[in-house]
């Protein structure tokens, strides 16, 4: 075959690592090409019932669980923009703490505030990130007053959704299209740049010859629905194909050195909370504000609030709480997440190439802290005027009072009852000098090869105790700029 | 070119060898008699009719076994199987099933690996159906020496097809990796070109990866060779022999396993010296025996190839246009705009099963809601069909164990109601659901966890639930309206 006289690159996902990655490339003259397991939507596709969202923008329907001693919800996006296209647009530039522990502990070299700061900005000014134009909606008004009563402080928190219309739809894609998920600004920049964006195209192996990346097989369904695996050459591969899929697609290809051994993700509790006032979650925006005390090992914020996921919070005790159903217009949901400090692991399934096995075991800590959490939101909450907290654990009654709820402060809550989420996962391939700890360099060039490299939110050493986004993107483009570089 | 001639020469000697064995020692005469007394209607048009259901019923089953990797009718998949046997009736070696595997390209636009790993596939499902035949009616009926041997080299074959079939389903992310290191060690400069092959081969068998779809594709087979043993059974009466399901499957089966192996066009020779002798075997004179054999053949070789000469004269099969959309599969179509602008493509909702749908009735709040009648109904479909459709999305592993305790929770309801729970009436029904998803045992409330929770929140997004809930909570009266 005939090759082009550019380098060719290939960047296997189209999230936030992938689509920096994609846009620096193609920006830069290089031939890019961006392969996308999901498909390509519009505006339109946005928006609708939950139901039909999981269908169509959700990594298999929004069914990944990760197994382990407690099995925990995962959702991830699995179309063009990935889960940038579904996630809150929460933006968190990752800690200073959180960035020197990453220093000590992985030698990660390279990543201060002070050297990552021009790529926050680049992604700030892209995103169009800063703080809601419009008056707080309810459920943060209840919120805050909650924090005031507590005497602690909180922070509204900056989302990458300018001019957001407050439609409750972010987890169904934004139909108005404020939020700035990827699809929106970046791969139309970077296929204007010259970056060919292939949707339907899952990645079933990366091609080596040594310590070289020669390309990728792909699994491609065309507009008649027929797949067809094809091969793509290539002089450098970029896996940003997600915290799961990237360890899985390695492995698949027989790269396994600190391979998805080392999964964190950040648990969450979720809870409803029933006030006087009429609140009206599922016509406005999710609460914005953020606890500063507790951070970043104790977070609490606001949930995505339809009836559907009332009842799936209320369903742990649904016997007695079916009644509350009918006071959905005066409750709002909130969760305690936990900057996890169990360990998972990432295998690629042998039955299939469809999906890789997820899982993760809550450490002790995680679950004293999920603990503590619910104490403290709960207490928080019911200061802010609730009348009732529904924690999503079964066999736990409505926490009614203050004093009901500081139990938690001290007891532990039952592990098999817990009923977990998260949309947060990465480490499964960390970056940083240390050789006995990392699967790639401290720029994301996998160990042991020359051109293949990995930019997603599977490279963060650790857990980052925040929304993942900002690091993910901030990162990726200090990695692109440095492979362009070199 | 000289030995390909030479294989089908001696390919067709062997078929002859086998028809003069059969013919041998014959009384003319009473072969004559025999057709002059055969009672062929109603029994051959019947006989024929389930014949040609059976490849319908083929038809089916390609379709599901391609269906992860391409969108095929079953009527089409069915022209395919049919041209398939209306080739092999005329060629010989088998080579229907060559043209059957490019009709499948052409049609389906598989690539001609993965097309001919599904024909494999189907010709293994049909030796373990008809071996199980074979075994079954062999324990009912005495069988000769050579069904016997007939009977071990099918099962060593077999053996050695099914271990090979069962690692690529099982494993092939291992088998893969196998080939790409031995690729790259022995063969580098095509190791990409193998590389793609097997992952072509491998994903040819990617139905087969959900045991319930492997169950699936099992059951269409057992339906399929069920449906031509109705062929041989019906074929029976009109010589005067008793309908015996034992000695039509001990036929079929003994006859089947033997064309599996090519031969003449059609088959001719082998297949008239198997069935024969299946028959002589089962205590039926040789002349009546080989009356059977031959009115069989012909209802067996007339109507599919004129079936498939039909489609085949209708349709064409274009080798050119299979070729060419085997070769689109191979290239780089990165720079294709069909390809970057697929469009999203709804992948066909599963049928939600009769338990499916009683456990989505019994995990909403129907009653309270007050919903009934067509609302209900249609509340309780969509439902379910969504949650069937969830369920199907969990990992292999989970499903199992999710299946595991659906049927255990099925053999309690039935133990202890002494009826299915899809009997059950609607309280009851919920309240045992309860019981199990809210109850003391943890591994009830796992069971069910995500059945309740996709269940409600399917639930308040159908119009008539969200109706209901927002004319409850418009009767409930906050202490202050807004805040």
């Amino acid at each position: 075959m005939k090759r082009s006289e550019r380098p060719t690159v290939i960047v296997i996902g189209s999230g936030a690592g992938g689509a920096v990655t994609a846009l620096e490339l193609a920006s830069a003259g290089v031939r890019t090409i961006v392969l996308e397991e999901g498909p390509r939507t519009s505006l339109a596709d946005y928006g609708s019932a939950p139901s039909r969202s999981m269908r169509r923008l959700y990594r298999r329907r929004g069914m990944t669980p990760i197994l382990g001693r407690v099995p925990i919800g995962y959702v991830e996006g699995c179309c063009v923009g990935g889960s940038t296209e579904i996630n809150s647009g929460f933006w968190h530039r990752v800690p200073r703490e959180i960035l020197l522990r990453w220093s000590a502990q992985y030698d990660l070299a390279d990543a201060t505030e002070e050297s990552l700061e021009p790529h926050f900005a680049w992604a700030e000014e892209k995103l169009g990130v800063g703080r809601s134009d419009r008056p707080w909606a309810a459920n943060t008004r209840l919120f805050a007053r909650g924090v005031e009563a507590m005497g602690w402080s909180y922070d509204e928190v900056p989302r990458t959704a300018p001019g957001c219309r407050h439609t409750n739809a972010c987890a169904s894609g934004c139909p108005t299209g404020a939020k700035q998920g990827m699809s929106r600004r970046l791969l139309p920049e970077a296929e204007s740049a010259g970056a060919t964006l292939i949707s339907g195209a899952r990645a079933l192996m990366i091609l080596r010859r040594g310590a070289r990346a020669t390309g990728v097989v792909a699994r491609v369904v065309d507009e008649r629905g027929t797949a067809s695996i094809v091969r793509l050459e290539a002089d450098a591969v970029f896996v940003c194909a997600g915290p799961t899929e990237t360890p899985a697609l390695l492995q698949r290809s027989g790269v396994r050195y600190h391979v998805g051994n080392t999964l964190r993700i950040h648990p969450y509790l979720k809870v409803a909370a029933r006030f006087d006032e009429i609140v009206d979650a599922e016509k406005s925006v999710l609460p914005l504000l953020q606890v500063k005390e507790f951070a970043p090992e104790l977070s609490f914020g606001g949930a995505f609030f339809t009836a559907g996921h009332l009842a799936m919070t209320l369903s742990d005790n649904w016997p007695a709480n079916r009644g509350e159903m009918r006071a959905h217009r005066s409750m709002a949901q909130y969760y305690v997440g936990v900057r996890g400090s169990g360990r998972g692991s990432v295998r690629p399934s042998l039955m299939s190439s469809d999906h890789a096995h997820i899982r993760y075991d809550l450490s002790p800590i995680d679950l004293k802290n999920l603990s503590i959490g619910l104490a403290r939101l709960a207490t928080l909450l019911l200061a802010g005027g609730a009348r009732a907290v529904h924690p999503s654990v079964h066999g736990l009654p409505a926490i009614r009072t203050e004093r009901e709820a500081a139990r938690w402060l001290d007891e532990q809550l039952p592990a098999p009852a817990l009923s977990l989420v998260t949309v947060h996962a990465f480490s499964s391939c960390p970056i940083g000098e240390r050789l006995d700890r990392c699967a790639a360099d401290s720029y994301g060039r996998v160990r042991g090869f020359d051109n293949l490299h990995l930019n997603d939110a599977s490279m963060l050493p650790d857990s980052p105790g925040v929304n993942p986004q900002a690091s993910v993107m901030a990162f990726a483009r200090r990695n692109v700029l440095r492979f362009l570089e070199g | 070119m000289l030995g390909r001639r030479a294989f089908w020469i001696a390919a067709t000697l062997v078929g002859l060898a086998f028809l003069a064995a059969a013919v041998s020692r014959l009384d003319l005469e009473a072969v004559l008699a025999g057709f002059r007394h055969a009672r062929i209607w109603p029994w051959v048009p019947l006989g024929i009719l389930g014949y040609l259901l059976g490849h319908r019923i083929r038809g089916r089953r390609l379709a599901r076994l391609v269906s992860r990797e391409a969108t095929l009718t079953t009527g089409s998949a069915t022209h395919v199987v049919v041209v398939g046997y209306a080739v092999n009736n005329l060629l010989p070696a088998r080579l229907g099933e060559l043209a059957r595997a490019w009709m499948l390209v052409e049609r389906s636009g598989l690539s001609v690996v993965q097309s001919l790993t599904v024909t494999l596939v189907e010709r293994l499902l049909d030796a373990f159906v008809l071996l199980a035949f074979f075994g079954v009616a062999t324990l009912m009926m005495p069988a000769s020496t050579l069904q016997i041997v007939e009977l071990r080299v099918a099962l060593g074959l077999l053996g050695i097809a099914t271990v090979a079939l069962g690692v690529g389903v099982l494993a092939p992310g291992p088998v893969l990796g196998l080939v790409s290191r031995a690729a790259n060690r022995w063969a580098p400069r095509a190791h990409d070109a193998i590389t793609r092959r097997a992952f072509a081969a491998l994903s040819g068998l990617a139905y087969l990866r959900r045991p319930r779809q492997a169950l699936e594709i099992l059951g269409l087979s057992v339906l399929v060779w069920s449906c031509e043993a109705s062929l041989y059974l019906l074929m029976l009466p009109a010589f005067g022999l008793a309908l015996k399901p034992v000695v039509a499957a001990f036929a079929m089966a003994s006859t089947n396993l033997a064309i599996l192996l090519p031969s003449t066009p059609g088959f001719i020779g082998p297949f008239h010296f198997f069935c024969m002798r299946a028959l002589v075997t089962a205590g039926t004179p040789r002349e009546v025996a080989f009356d059977y054999a031959v009115l069989l053949h012909a209802a067996f070789y007339v109507p599919i190839t004129v079936w498939g000469g039909a489609v085949l004269a209708s349709q064409g099969l274009s080798i050119g246009r299979a070729l060419a959309l085997s070769r689109v599969a191979r290239a780089l179509p990165a720079a294709s705009s069909a390809v970057t602008a697929a469009p999203w493509r709804a992948e066909p909702e599963p049928k939600p099963s009769r338990f499916m749908i009683a456990l989505a009735e019994a995990a909403i709040p129907l009653d309270a809601d007050g919903i009934s009648g067509e609302s209900r109904t249609a509340v309780v479909a969509e439902v379910a069909t969504f949650l069937a459709g969830q369920l199907e999305m969990l990992p292999t592993r989970l499903r199992f164990a999710f299946d595991a305790g659906f049927t255990a929770f099925r053999f309690a309801t039935r133990v202890r109601f002494l009826r299915g729970f899809c009997e059950l009436p609607g309280p009851r029904r919920s309240a045992w659901f309860e019981q199990w998803a809210y109850g003391n045992a943890a591994l009830g409330r796992s069971l069910f966890r995500a059945v309740r929770s996709t269940a409600l929140l399917a639930y308040y997004e159908q119009p008539a639930a969200r109706a209901a809930l927002d004319a409850s909570s418009a009767s409930m009266r906050p202490a202050h309206e807004t805040i």
